[in-house]
């Protein structure tokens, strides 16, 4: 996983909120409640996604103490998928619907058995499949209060923002330059500046040689 | 004070200003001359390839330049020519024997494929630690020569100083 081998990749937060002071007593119970479960097939769960403990990744229940390091909280996050093919599914489909028709001599199915054999294939194909497992980590600085995502694809980003929100109850903003930007404008109130900068500088294409 | 924007609006409103600082930042590696940060101010910069070049807002057709060279190609300062910015870099920071490479996303400051000076060691936790602060050291680089970046862009006469500099790498090759 990115911190502990390997090439890293991160995305930089900061935490907006000061760290409650009964952090160290909360949060074992707050990231339980989020905490990766297997994807259970006999719901027809097709993704299970959860914090785990990236030092015992099949680790289930796993405590603050297990995760904190110093000033730092070291926590993993995995997601599991399973997919079949919609090809395979509509196939089988057809075949189940024909011969459960047959078996009890109809001519046609009504909407409700056609959404409970899908149901009902949907569980059985989701058993035959292999879950797809992928891992990334963060690393939170309760000293900063940087948080540091081993993630850089929007999508998984705004997924684990999502949950670290909902599990500690604090927002996070990532630090982008533009944001950075926009904080140092405002409080230093170089709006004008900014606008003024932007016409005098270099927002046009230069001109060829010989042009000016 | 002037009140501050909303996350989005500010993102939108500012969103130049992260490939304004790259290519501020290769256009003063090329001069070889880059201030450098208050807390190593003899680090050495140095911008390799792949470079991705955008036009501003992020539209029309991208210049991709590999190798290691890359900076040095005559396509870079065509590409300044043409008023495009440097969006994404393979950056190498060295101080005292020590060197980070990383790739850099001018917008969103995410540092990728990151290299860092740390030796594998046994002690797992104390390697993580380790990673974790060299990490947060090339950010906080990062950050110290973002500051000088800022004061010059946000001084209409530095800025357009500046301004001449890039017209002249781009002149160069013409």
């Amino acid at each position: 996983m990115a911190f502990q081998s390997g090439g890293l990749s991160v995305r930089r937060y900061t935490v907006l909120e000061e760290i409650p002071k009964s952090l160290s007593q909360t949060a074992t119970l707050a990231i339980r409640r989020y905490v990766f479960r297997p994807i259970d097939d006999a719901r027809g769960e097709k993704e299970s996604f959860g914090w785990v403990n990236p030092r015992n990744v099949l680790e289930q229940s796993f405590s603050y103490d297990d995760i904190v390091d110093g000033p730092h909280m070291l926590l993993g996050v995995r997601r599991d998928k399973k997919a079949f093919s919609p090809v395979l599914f509509k196939a089988r489909r057809r075949e189940l619907f024909e011969e459960t028709k047959k078996a009890r001599k109809l001519t046609k199915l009504s909407r409700q058995q056609r959404i409970a054999l899908e149901e009902q294939l949907t569980i059985e194909m989701l058993k035959e499949t292999s879950s797809q497992s992928a891992f990334a980590e963060l690393v939170w600085d309760m000293n900063s209060n940087i948080l540091l995502m081993g993630a850089t694809g929007n999508a998984l980003c705004e997924r684990i923002q999502e949950m670290f929100e909902a599990t500690f109850n604090l927002k996070l903003r990532p630090i982008y330059p533009a944001l950075v930007g926009a904080q140092y404008i405002a409080q230093q109130g170089l709006e004008e500046e900014f606008a003024l900068a932007s016409a005098a500088g270099v927002a046009a294409p230069v001109a060829p040689v010989g042009e000016d | 004070m002037p009140e501050q924007l909303a996350p989005l609006e500010a993102f939108q409103k500012y969103a130049a200003l992260g490939p304004d600082f790259l290519t501020w930042l290769l256009v003063r590696v090329l001069e070889t001359d880059l201030p450098g940060p208050p807390s190593e101010p003899a680090l050495k910069v140095d911008i390799q390839g792949p470079l991705l070049f955008a036009s501003e807002g992020g539209e029309a057709r991208k210049v991709t330049l590999a190798g290691e060279e890359a900076a040095a190609a005559p396509e870079v300062q065509s590409a300044l020519r043409q008023g495009k910015r440097l969006v994404r870099a393979r950056i190498l920071f060295t101080a005292h024997e020590d060197t980070w490479a990383f790739t850099l996303d001018a917008e969103t400051f995410d540092i990728k494929s990151a290299k860092l000076p740390v030796p594998t060691i046994a002690d797992a936790n104390q390697f993580i630690q380790m990673r974790i602060e060299s990490l947060s050291r090339v950010y906080h680089l990062l950050d110290e020569l973002y500051e000088q970046f800022l004061s010059l862009r946000l001084d209409p006469v530095t800025w357009k100083s500046e301004a001449a500099r890039w017209k002249k790498i781009a002149k160069a090759a013409s």
